[in-house]
């Protein structure tokens, strides 16, 4: 038997085409988020917000298991926004991402937003190109998620709190979550936020529109 | 789940590696923070290699730590992601280790 030294990426073939991705991303001044969460967390109603807000300025790829139901949401909202059906795979890959590319229409596009699929583990790890993470959670969730996904937290650059208008009626401690993230990722941003009252949007936005070139 | 797709990856390198030689064993590296199962991973790659490789071939994981350098220049593993930096307290840290999964080696006939 012979020994081959490799030390490769279990996910270089993955992070070869998330470069190529990036590549195209930089090339057409578009800055990318990759939303990560859990089912329910309010990924797509925080999008409607954007999308009322920067209307043709915002793209969305948007994935699920099945349907277009938050596509048609968020162009119903004002913004252009594709659905990826997956059909059973729990996380987008750069490769998915990759073949939307060519049949996607950017022009006026300053906003790319990719809509992962509602989980915590699995897309936390995957590279699609983009130019930060952001991960969602919400006040129903309970407040230990950050220390049980740090696969997760430990990446994402910045962190809503979702449905804080939810909070007198949930156990759900912020300052505890806000100190978690900042152990996990010291330089993270975390922002408060209710999709439902609009208390918190105009932090968020204006984080977003810190990115608008 | 998201292991069925990282195995596929591997197993697509190290036959791309492995010079057209039958694969004997692959041997991977496992962070504390990459999210990937060791368990699920080797069970996927048994079940990819099964079919063209009748004796199967030997899969092994070595778990990675975490280890973290701190603002204050101490570098310390932990298996507590929330432990401070044992020096200063501190936890102004970037990951060295433990974000990844890698493919070690390969053993070829």
């Amino acid at each position: 038997m012979s020994e081959i030294k490799l030390n490769i990426s279990a996910q270089s073939e993955n992070d070869k085409i998330a470069e190529k991705n990036r590549e195209f991303f930089n090339k057409n001044n578009i800055f990318v988020l990759n939303i990560i969460s859990s089912p329910g967390s309010g990924k797509t109603s925080l999008l409607e917000l954007m999308a009322e807000k920067l209307q043709d300025k915002l793209c969305v790829i948007t994935g699920d298991i099945q349907t277009t139901i938050d596509a048609d949401r968020i162009t119903k909202a004002g913004s252009y926004a594709v659905q990826i059906e997956t059909g059973g795979s729990c996380h987008l890959t750069a490769l998915m991402i990759e073949k939307e590319l060519s049949s996607l229409d950017f022009s006026g596009c300053k906003i790319l937003v990719i809509e992962n699929i509602g989980n915590l583990v699995c897309p936390s790890t995957y590279d699609l190109g983009e130019n930060i993470k952001i991960a969602v959670l919400s006040t129903t969730e309970g407040d230990e998620k950050p220390v049980k996904y740090p696969a997760l937290f430990t990446r994402a650059d910045a962190v809503i709190i979702n449905k804080i208008d939810l909070l007198p009626h949930v156990n759900f401690n912020v300052e505890r979550v806000k100190n978690d993230c900042f152990k996990l990722n010291n330089s993270v941003h975390v922002f408060n936020l209710s999709c439902k009252t609009k208390e918190g949007l105009t932090e968020w936005m204006e984080y977003i529109n810190s990115f608008l070139i | 789940m998201h292991e069925y797709s990282i195995a596929v990856q591997i197993a697509g390198i190290a036959e791309e590696q492995s010079d057209n030689k039958p694969l004997k064993e692959i041997s991977i590296g496992i962070g504390t923070l990459s999210g990937v199962f060791d368990e699920s991973l080797k069970f996927y790659l048994e079940h990819i290699f099964h079919e063209k490789y009748n004796s199967g071939i030997e899969i092994r994981t070595e778990i990675i730590t975490a280890e973290f350098k701190c603002s204050c220049g101490e570098k310390y593993t932990t298996d507590n992601i929330l432990s401070p930096c044992p020096n200063c307290g501190k936890f102004e840290r970037t990951i060295i280790k433990g974000n990844e999964c890698i493919i070690k080696s390969i053993k070829t006939e």
